[in-house]
Order: structure tokens, then sequence, then C-alpha cells
């Protein structure tokens, strides 16, 4: 009798342990790390294989606080007479004839109550992967950094920028 | 050098090889490191306790426990220290190259390994000349265990940074930093199974007594399979708790699906443990040694093939690409700048940049990347600036073969800049 609860117990401990698991793992998949993009856009072919420079498209993120998505004009700028024939290019041509903005997906979100500004860092030599992790390596973008406050603060230290609350929860 | 500089970039197929080597090195050193340490663990222990009580049995159990852990004394060093120097070649290649760490973090484990199999073995002969061991021996083999546990620690701290790369330039600047929690779950979950494995190896392999002899006989056995079933239960309840610690810690960089795969199949083969050793202790089934050792292979294979999955997501993610310095800051640094002595330098510096943020996505100067090679096409604008400039500001299709360059969106005076610019810098231009 004894054996019999003990063995329910222990069988109970370990499909819990397993649903947990299964659990994490929604969770994480839940928290969308790499969503899937209105158009596939390959960083891996433009920053990768071109080495084009971030600030190629994303022209506003050495002068303001957002790095921005670029607007459509640069992308056509090239792809009015490059790689027309792929349907991805065509896609893109479609939007930028209708007047329409890409609605991209949102890969990293920063609360309300937290100020950062692209530029600032740009301008402290902050690489673009530090913080965003090798995009150009990524056919799809996907979020490498949870912007935990802890993480923010660990870098700040280690370069001496200001940690003074006010600097970020303005 | 600039302490938070990113390691370097690694190509996809050099990041594959390094984990398989990296996992190939792992399955050798920490199933034998885990086995000589809960074994000599459990040999101590049962050494001083049968000391103290005079009891023949746990002297001799003592003594089978360290002979059948520690193979022989060249078996040891060479298992336990030859994987080393693999596992450090792939953190040294993963976090970019000699100076990626102090060398402290990388020869701190190494020294703790060889002290340890050096004392542990200076244990093993003593105990095999005699069990009622002297305090010398005994000592020696105590230190010898926790300089074991601490290398492992250590080399846990130091795979851990792999998962974890963006923590380097924390860890460079202050080596306390290399603690993590996630390190300090998987070195438990560690532990877990190295008792558990050891468990499978008694169960397997001790207690078989010929008849008369000291300390011997079915009383003798019992012993043994009890001491190896606790350790086996013992790994096989810890294991799955610790499991889900591990993937609570494990920083989010890491996760990926195959993690969580390959984290699940760890509860279930530590139920198939508790089954052999609990539900199931039938007649027919008295040695169940075998397959728990088994069992416990296969959870650190699957811990360690986990570990990979993560060490590849995140190395995916934090290796420092190879386009992703803004071009502008580096020319802003002015390091590649190639001066003509002769032209007006700064709009020279200004033509570099408009050339690295605009031209470059198009342009190389030495080969074809989607505009023809600029060591071609510039010479033929030798000496005439201004028929450059006037192709700058309204490309025309040239060469059929290629896509007709678009118009760029530049100022005048940028047209000018890189204009200058790229006649300074090709061959037989100006």
């Amino acid at each position: 009798m004894k054996k019999t609860l003990v063995a329910i117990a222990v069988l109970g401990y370990f499909g819990a342990s397993v649903l947990l698991v299964a659990g994490l793992g929604y969770l994480w998949h839940r928290s969308d790390p790499a969503p899937v993009q209105p158009i596939a856009f390959p960083h891996t072919v433009h920053a990768g294989g071109l080495r084009m420079a971030c600030v190629y498209c994303h022209t506003f993120v050495e002068r303001s606080r957002s790095a921005g998505a670029p607007p459509l004009e640069i992308c056509m700028g090239c792809h009015r007479s490059i790689a027309t024939d792929r349907e991805e290019i065509r896609k893109l041509t479609r939007y930028y004839e209708e007047k329409r903005p890409i609605e991209w997906k949102r890969v990293y979100a920063l609360p309300d109550f937290i100020y950062f500004s692209h530029k600032r860092h740009v301008k402290a030599g902050v690489e673009c992967a530090m913080c965003h992790g090798n995009v150009a390596g990524m056919r799809r973008v996907r979020r490498v950094n949870e912007l935990i406050m802890g993480w923010c603060v660990s870098c700040h230290r280690v370069r001496g920028a200001s940690r003074d609350c006010a600097t970020c929860h303005k | 050098m600039n302490p938070l500089a990113l390691p370097p970039a690694l190509s996809p197929d050099t990041v594959l090889l390094l984990r398989y080597l990296l996992a190939a090195a792992l399955l050798l050193y920490l199933p034998f490191l885990g086995i000589v340490v809960a074994g000599s663990a459990a040999s101590l222990v049962l050494n001083f306790f049968g000391r103290e009580d005079r009891d023949e049995r746990s002297l001799r159990l003592s003594r089978e426990w360290i002979e059948a852990v520690t193979v022989n004394r060249w078996g040891l060093l060479l298992l336990g220290l030859l994987p080393y120097p693999a596992i450090v070649y792939t953190c040294q290649r993963f976090l970019g190259g000699r100076t990626s760490l102090p060398t402290i973090a990388w020869l701190a484990p190494f020294g703790a390994l060889l002290a340890g199999c050096l004392l542990l073995s200076l244990y093993r002969s003593a105990i095999r000349r005699s069990t009622d061991l002297s305090a010398a021996p005994f000592r020696a083999g105590t230190a010898g265990l926790l300089a074991m546990i601490s290398a492992a620690f250590l080399s846990f701290l130091l795979v851990g940074m792999l998962v974890n790369p963006a923590k380097l330039p924390l860890v460079r600047s202050n080596l306390v930093f290399i603690f993590s929690w996630h390190s300090l779950v998987e070195f438990l979950l560690f532990l877990a199974l190295s008792f558990g494995l050891a468990g499978g190896i008694v169960l397997r392999f001790l207690g078989r007594s010929k008849a008369g002899e000291a300390g011997g006989g079915p009383d003798y056995e019992a012993r043994v399979r009890t001491a190896g079933t606790s350790f086996g239960m013992a790994g096989a309840l810890a294991a799955p708790a610790l499991v889900v610690l591990y993937l609570i810690t494990l920083p989010v960089t890491g996760l990926a699906t195959e993690v969580f795969v390959m984290a699940a199949t760890v509860p279930l083969l530590a139920l198939a443990v508790f089954a052999l050793l609990y539900l199931l202790p039938g007649k027919e089934n008295g040695r169940p040694g075998d397959r728990v050792s088994a069992l416990f292979i296969l959870m650190f294979l699957a811990v360690i093939l986990c570990d990979q999955a993560a060490v590849g997501n995140a190395s995916q993610g934090l290796s420092a690409p190879i386009g992703s310095l803004p071009a502008s800051m580096v020319s802003r640094e002015g390091k590649t700048g190639v001066q003509s002595a002769a032209a007006d330098t700064a709009v020279i510096t200004k033509g570099q940049k408009v050339f690295e943020t605009i031209c470059s996505a198009c342009h190389r100067f030495d080969s074809k990347v989607v505009g023809p090679p600029l060591n071609d096409v510039v010479p033929k604008y030798k000496g005439d600036v201004e028929k450059l400039k006037k192709f700058i500001r309204n490309p025309v299709k040239v060469n059929p073969a290629l896509p007709a360059m678009p118009k760029p969106a530049i100022k005048e005076d940028e047209v000018d800049a890189v204009a200058r610019y790229l006649l300074s810098k090709v061959k037989g231009g100006k």
C-alpha cells in the first residue's frame, strides 16, 4: 500500500516536471522571438553578403531616438532595377505603387516608461551587434536580448555611463 | 583593446564543427569525471565511517568503489585530462581567441583537475595496500575529491560563458562575473547524474564476492545493492527538478526548440530509472546495473545536446557580424583612409564616408558585387572628375550584363567628395 502511494507520488512528480518543461517551451514559443514579417527581407543578403552598412537603410539611427525602418524609397532606389523578377521584390513594388506602408512586426519593444535613444548609443560607439546580435547572419531577425534592466545596467557600469535612475526612467 | 569588443565572426560551418567537438569532448569528460567524483566521495565517506565503526563491509566497499571508478593511474590521468584541452579550445574559439578571457580562467580548472587526479591516485594506492588508512592518505583523497569538484564547477562556469557571450566584456573587467546561476544549476544537474551513474556502475560491477573472503557474503551483496540503488534513485529524483531549473536559468539567447525537446527527455529517462529500481525489482531483474548506467549515460547525452543547441543558438545571435559596424563610424576614426597628398584631405574623408554608407552597398574596389569592380571602371575617368560626377548624378546603363545603377540620393557636395575620393583611391586615378 505504502509502495503504491510512493509510486503515485513519484510518478506525479515526473509528470509534473515534463509538463513544466512543456509549459516553459510554450511560453517561450508564445513570446515569438522571431516573428514572420510581411516581406521576407533577408538581412543575410544585404548586411551579410553585400556587407551594406546598417545605416544605409536604418538612416535615423545616428540622429534620432529610433533607428527606424527604412522608407520604401530606400528599398526602391536599388530594387527599381535589381532583382525585380523575385516574388518578394514584386510584393515590395506593389506596396510602393499602392503607397501603402509595410507593417513590419516589432521584434524589440521597450515599455513606455523607458527612455532609450539609439543616437546616444551609436555616438558612444556601441556596435549594433552588442544588442541586436549578428543580424547579418539571420535569415529572419530574431530577438537575442530581453532588454531587462540588469542587462542595461551592467553595460552602463562597464562603460562608465550614467547609472542615475532618471537617465532611463523619465 | 576595446573592452566591449565582441567575439569575431565565425562561419556557420565553423560553429557547427566546434559544437560537435565540444559535444564529443564533454561526452567523454563529464560522465568520467562524474563517476570519479561520485565514486571517490562514496569511498571516502564509507572509509571514514568504516574505520569509526570497525565495519569490515564498509571498508571493503570503500576499496572496491575507488578501484572501480579510477580505472588505474594512467587511465585516470588520460581520461580525466585529455578532453579538457578540446573544451578550452572550443571556448576560446567561440569567445574570440587567446585574449578573450584571462589565462587563469583556463588554467585554474586544469590545475585543479591535475591535482585531483594525482591526489586521488595516491589515495587509491594507499587503500589498496590496506583499508585501515592513516590520516595522510585520507586527507589526500579528500583534497583530491574537492579539487575534482572545483575543477568540474570551474569548467561549468567556462562552458556557461558560451550560452551568454554578451557577458564577456563584464567578465573581462572582473572575473567574479563569470559566476552564473545557470552554470550552478548545470553543475548540480551534473552531480545528480554523476551519482546516479555511479549507482548504476556499482550495481553492475561491485558486490561479487568470492566465497570465504573477508567481509564478503550475501550481507555484503545486499549492502552493495542498497548503496547502488539509493545512488541511482537519488540521481533519478533530483534530475527532473534540476532540468526545470536549468531551463528557467538559461539565458533567453540560448533558448531553441531543440533545447526544450532534449530537456523533456531527461524526466522521461529518469522515470525509466525509477521504474527499474523501485517498481520492478523482481527476481529476474536482480541486476539492473547495465540498464541504469545506460539510462544515465543517455541523460548525460540529452543534457549535453541540450546545452549544445543553446550554445549554437546563442553564438548565432551574438557573434560579431561582418557588416554590422556602421561604416560611417570606421571612417570617422579614419582607419581605412588612403589619402592622396595632393588632394584636399577633408573632402576625401567626406567622400569616403559617403562611399562607405551609400556606394559600398553595391560596389567594391576589387570585386564585382551588384555593380562592377571600381578598379576596372573608375580609371577611365582619370583626370576628368566632372565626367565622373556627371555619371554619379545621372547614371546610365553601361554594361548590359549588369543592372542599371540607380540614381543615388546624395547632395551635390557629396557627389563631388565621393568622385574625388574614388579617383584618389583607384590606381591610375586622379
